[in-house]
């Protein structure tokens, strides 16, 4: 049971804390670029939910739970988050609105979900080839 | 943003944050949505369960959303569809090359302190905000 009842509560928590916040739309990301018309809405989420995910972590596993996982920054990850910005700033919209918006069954929604899953596809055959045959 | 909306976007953080924590503690999982969506694209994974409750959870409760309220969830994005198009691809592909987007790198990650994610998360931030800007650029020239 709970190996349905984890995920799927995680998920209706995760999309209804997205969705409660208003980052589910569009317009509040791109409200975080615009100097014009600027909307803190999406960093106030953000330092909410970090603040309640270390303390929930630290409150379940005790204060030395903080560990910090290893692994090199190198030219691929940011390479990768580069593309992924350029391509969040232009829509305002990342991996869980996307998938939150299928809800709305809108053409545009699900075109940018059928794009997003071609190019994690594209993404993902560039990642098994080796890197020295990349150059 | 005012102090009359600051309560749902608090709201949201806290059940945010809950949720991230329930799938680390109670499953081992990250509550990265790139991986989750890439989980199930991939063959090898798809039939790993998990992913598609957490996928189904997060329609769910867009589904509910609009229920409340018919601007909860935006019908994709005020760009026009050819934008639509070439920013899915951007995001599929870049972040499946670098491993995470703003819920595995921006909040999972940086909650850890983890550098790949640091690094990451203000490499998107900064890359965003230039791409932002020059839609803007070419609303205006256009």
């Amino acid at each position: 049971m709970s190996r349905v009842a984890i995920p799927l509560g995680s998920g209706l928590l995760l999309g209804g804390g997205l969705v409660l916040g208003r980052l589910a739309r569009a317009t509040t990301i791109l409200g975080l670029f615009d100097l014009d018309a600027f909307d803190p809405t999406m960093l106030v989420f953000w330092a909410t939910s970090l603040v309640v995910l270390v303390g929930i972590r630290r409150g379940v596993r005790g204060p030395s739970s903080s560990c910090s996982p290893r692994g090199r920054v190198d030219r691929r990850l940011l390479a990768g988050a580069a593309i992924f910005g350029a391509g969040w700033g232009i829509a305002g919209l990342c991996p869980g609105p996307a998938v939150i918006g299928l809800a709305t069954l809108a053409p545009r929604s699900l075109l940018f979900f059928a794009m997003m899953a071609v190019g994690m596809e594209l993404g993902a055959r560039r990642s098994r080839v080796p890197a020295r045959e990349t150059g | 943003m005012s102090i009359s909306n600051l309560a749902p976007v608090l709201g949201g953080g806290i059940l945010f944050g809950a949720g991230a924590a329930l799938l680390e503690l109670g499953a081992s999982r990250v509550a990265g949505f790139s991986g989750i969506v890439a989980g199930v694209v991939d063959p090898s994974t798809r039939r790993e369960h998990w992913r598609w409750w957490v996928l189904a959870g997060l329609v769910l409760a867009g589904g509910i959303g609009l229920s409340f309220d018919a601007a909860a969830v935006s019908a994709a994005s005020p760009r026009a569809w050819p934008l639509v198009a070439i920013a899915g691809l951007l995001v599929g592909f870049g972040t499946r090359i670098g491993r995470g987007c703003t819920s595995g790198h921006g909040v999972c990650g940086v909650s850890h302190g983890a550098p790949r994610s640091l690094a990451a998360t203000a490499t998107f931030m900064a890359t965003g905000f230039f791409a932002f800007q020059l839609v803007r650029l070419g609303e205006v020239l256009s």
